[in-house]
């Protein structure tokens, strides 16, 4: 019974060390790790000069800590371009930052299936799809959607 | 003499013991008076003395019933926006801004050529406070070419409210966010000695005495401010001795309980300003809003006048209605400031020059009741009622109020454009993004029946969408150029009856590919994939698509046999219009506490995993249907830019005529039919979709 116990309490501090995980700093774990030099030419997505001041302004918000309000900015944004890929993924980092993940697996898989193929928004979407499976315990789409990063980047011409 | 002095000694015995007797029988009654008095104020005095103190502790601890405001969308402004002058002109006349011919002061507009120059009046938003700006914006081609800055919000148009059953109107202020003329001029008309009396005010009281004898009737209250807060909180409708007393006895405690500054503060809040309609407006900033359609904050000298002015009797100065009587009651109250000191005399030599500035927002028809509906419905799931009537909570919703107008206007002429035996239910939403932008219940703006949202009814051809793309996604193989057979076909069905589908021309076209088949809405050629699926898969995808398919066993759903609301097929056709991505349609963008603390956020369901090449294919036929198929007159006929996509739908007899559709920013459904569901001369080409062309033609 003793030993029963004892197993119940280690067995306890073990899941409960798994599953605190830190916070995800979406800088350090997904837009920083998607940024390539030798990534294939980027291409900027043509939305109105409005959607770029809100996404800086939401960039602004969550770097004060404010994702709430950050979230609402980027879905002004969301309204003005509601196709834009680029927004979208906006809108999916910022719901893995607040701990919405299910809400971030949607978007990021939004912007996985329709948005670009190659570039830096492409693995963003797909880094934050993996973290936001993660979370949620979704292993196969964890994976999957890790396995595909590297499809985001090729290697760039040869130059003679 | 000792007999005499024997007689006068018991004369003076008897004397002594009267005066005796006498002083007893003083002191009997003093004492039963003075018992009288104690037994009076023991059973009395003391418990109304009580009862007093207990009401107003209940003043000062009252909370009030704050009613939930629906809002629509703020109009968002930025360069390469679709907006038209109509549009614009309407969305700032409907938020109550004035026209002026010269440079515009806050919550006017001026307009030259194509050119707007609006000096906005501000919003706190949750996210961020839009701070009242000059905006220039010129429009072009039906778009903003420019504009500074470079993206603006507007505030947003208040659509409706969730009263308690008080149906009071009213939004609480801080006093420090009410102007200081304001403050220190209703003490000025209403309470001179505010400042220095205990609640009653004794000079005012003699002199209202005065003047009322002098002029043989009461021309003058002597009642303080809080007084009146007294006679307003306890609802005292008529004078008497009795009502004073509380009034005055109410007045003093509660000056011992509250401070002045408080007392003025629930003043403000609390006093009544008017009627609209069955919604009484109660507190300055409901006030201002309703009269000015400003915050009240940024009201002017005489719009602060007007309203202190009419405390004194709103129905009778009502500006709205009485517009002669409320100038001069206005220029009175400004007159009382010059006097006072409170303005200068430049200050009310302007101020008494403007008109009275009343906001014509109110009559604007806007129908916002069909919406309000959807909002209802939509937050049953979410709100206690009791919080939505009492905790003054802000529900921001994705009404476009333009877009309501129009469609409203639409509705409204389906006995024009169709018949007058018809009624007609529109339902808009974002293509994209499934945010319902306008709904439309009837075409009689009196009708409390929303069709839109309540009316069951046959869908028809709309069926047929979901039936081929249930063959493309369970059926191994198959695409839409698949061949199918349209021909007579004969199915017995469950409770062995015969049914024999036939097509609208009463022909058969043999065998036709499927893409064809959907493009011209082949009844025969549907039921032979329908049979290919299977009526059980086809439910179960219907399921999973959100509808709630059970009783349906008949295969005559291949074709339509299912009864939804217009509302309910908008959430299925916005899986094509957003590729995809949603399968429900969303009212409320965000809801917010009081003092602007997000509460929630609407989320969308889990969208049904669907491949997005299976729906292009889809949309490709949706497409064909609008250039070439059964709503060909949307390109032919009413000529609109493309590309569009819709399918018409049609019910036995013409019981039922639909068109859904979309383009790149819009999803419409429109029904036309009889309530009585007695037939109509129109299909969905020659009903339905004609109001459907006439609203995008017009938007």
């Amino acid at each position: 019974m003793k030993f029963n116990i004892r197993l119940a309490v280690f067995g306890l501090i073990f899941l409960s060390s798994c599953s605190q995980r830190k916070p995800i700093d979406i800088n350090d774990e997904v837009r920083d790790p998607s940024e390539h030099e030798d990534s294939v030419i980027q291409i900027a997505p043509m939305v109105p000069e409005a959607v770029q001041i809100l996404l800086e302004e939401a960039e602004i918000q969550q770097q004060n800590g404010q994702v709430e309000a950050a979230i609402l900015t980027v879905k002004r944004a969301l309204s003005i371009s509601p196709a834009s890929a680029m927004v979208q993924q906006h809108l999916a980092e910022l719901y893995l930052a607040e701990g919405n993940y299910r809400e971030s697996f949607d978007w990021a898989n939004r912007v996985v299936n329709q948005g670009p193929s190659r570039g830096s928004i492409c693995e963003r979407a797909r880094r934050t799809l993996a973290l936001a499976a993660e979370m949620l315990n979704d292993v196969t789409a964890q994976a999957q959607a890790l396995e595909s990063i590297s499809d985001c980047t090729q290697p760039a011409p040869q130059r003679f | 003499m000792k007999l005499v002095g024997f007689y006068e000694v018991r004369k003076f015995v008897s004397r002594q013991s009267k005066s005796k007797a006498s002083q007893k029988k003083y002191g009997k009654w003093l004492y039963r008076g003075l018992l009288y008095l104690f037994g009076l104020s023991i059973g009395l005095i003391i418990p109304w003395f009580l009862y007093i103190n207990h009401v107003t502790n209940t003043i000062v601890s009252e909370q009030w019933d704050i009613p939930s405001v629906v809002y629509a969308r703020p109009l968002e402004l930025y360069a390469g926006k679709q907006l038209t002058p109509e549009a614009l002109v309407f969305e700032l006349d409907l938020l109550g801004y004035q026209e002026v011919s010269s440079t515009p002061k806050l919550g006017q507009y001026q307009i030259y050529q194509n050119s707007f120059d609006i000096y906005s009046k501000g919003f706190v938003f949750t996210d961020q406070t839009s701070s009242p700006k000059r905006i220039k914006i010129t429009l072009s081609d039906g778009k903003v070419s420019q504009m500074t800055p470079a993206i603006y919000r507007l505030e947003p148009k208040v659509i409706g409210h969730f009263f308690s059953s008080s149906l009071e109107s009213r939004q609480p202020v801080k006093i420090s966010a009410i102007p200081e003329t304001m403050v220190k001029g209703l003490q000025a008309v209403e309470d001179r000695d505010f400042n220095h009396h205990h609640g009653v005010s004794w000079t005012g009281i003699m002199r209202a005495a005065y003047k009322n004898l002098m002029a043989g009737e009461v021309v003058q209250g002597g009642s303080t401010i809080t007084q009146q807060l007294v006679k307003n909180k306890l609802h005292y409708n008529h004078n008497s001795f009795l009502r004073k007393l509380h009034e005055a006895l109410a007045a003093t405690l509660l000056e011992d309980k509250l401070s002045k500054k408080d007392i003025i503060e629930m003043y403000f809040n609390e006093i009544y300003w008017g009627q609209d309609g069955k919604v009484s407006i109660h507190g300055v900033a409901e006030a201002a809003s309703y009269y000015f359609a400003k915050d009240v904050n940024r009201l002017s000298l005489p719009e602060q006048a007007l309203l202190v002015g009419i405390i004194k009797g709103p129905s009778w100065y009502n500006p709205f209605r009485q517009k002669q009587r409320a100038l001069e009651r206005r220029n009175l109250v400004l007159n009382v400031w010059r006097d006072t000191g409170i303005i200068s005399s430049n200050q009310w030599q302007q101020a008494v020059q403007q008109p009275l500035g009343l906001t014509n927002h109110r009559t604007i028809k806007a129908e916002f009741a069909d919406y309000m509906d959807v909002v209802k419905m939509q937050l049953k799931s979410q709100l206690k009622q009791a919080d939505l009537k009492q905790k003054g909570l802000k529900i921001f919703t994705f009404l476009d109020p333009y877009i309501q107008y129009k469609t409203t206007q639409t509705s409204q002429k389906t006995s024009q454009w169709l018949s007058s035996e018809v009624e007609s239910a529109i339902v808009v939403s974002g293509a994209q993004n499934a945010e319902l932008k306008a709904i439309s219940g009837s075409k009689n703006a009196r009708s409390h029946y929303n069709r839109a949202l309540l009316a069951k009814r046959q869908i028809g051809s709309l069926i047929k969408p979901f039936v081929y793309l249930a063959g493309l996604e369970t059926l191994s193989g198959f695409d839409l150029q698949d061949q199918l057979q349209d021909e007579p076909v004969q199915i017995t069905t469950d409770d062995g009856s015969l049914w024999e589908p036939d097509n609208w021309d009463k022909q058969s076209w043999g065998t036709i590919e499927a893409k064809e088949a959907l493009v011209h809405s082949r009844n025969q050629a549907t039921v032979d994939l329908g049979l290919k699926v299977g009526l059980k898969k086809l439910i179960n995808f219907l399921n999973q698509l959100g509808l709630n398919v059970n009783r349906s066993r008949h295969p005559s759903l291949f074709l339509g046999a299912i009864d939804l609301t217009p509302f309910e097929v908008q959430h299925l056709f916005t899986l094509f219009s957003s590729r995809g991505q949603h399968t429900q349609v969303l009212a409320i963008n965000f809801i917010t506490h009081a003092d602007n603390r997000l509460l929630s956020r609407s989320k969308h369901q889990q969208k049904p995993a669907i491949g997005i090449a299976n729906i292009d294919l889809i949309n490709q036929a949706l497409y064909a249907i609008t250039t070439r198929g059964t709503a060909q007159s949307i390109s032919n006929k009413f000529n609109l830019p493309g590309p569009l996509f819709g399918k018409t739908g049609t019910t036995n007899a013409g019981r039922d005529s639909w068109f859904t559709g979309f383009n790149q920013d819009l999803l419409a459904t429109v029904w036309v039919g009889k309530d009585d569901n007695s037939p109509t001369p129109y299909s969905g080409s020659s009903g339905a979709l004609v109001l459907w062309a006439h609203l995008f033609m017009n938007l």
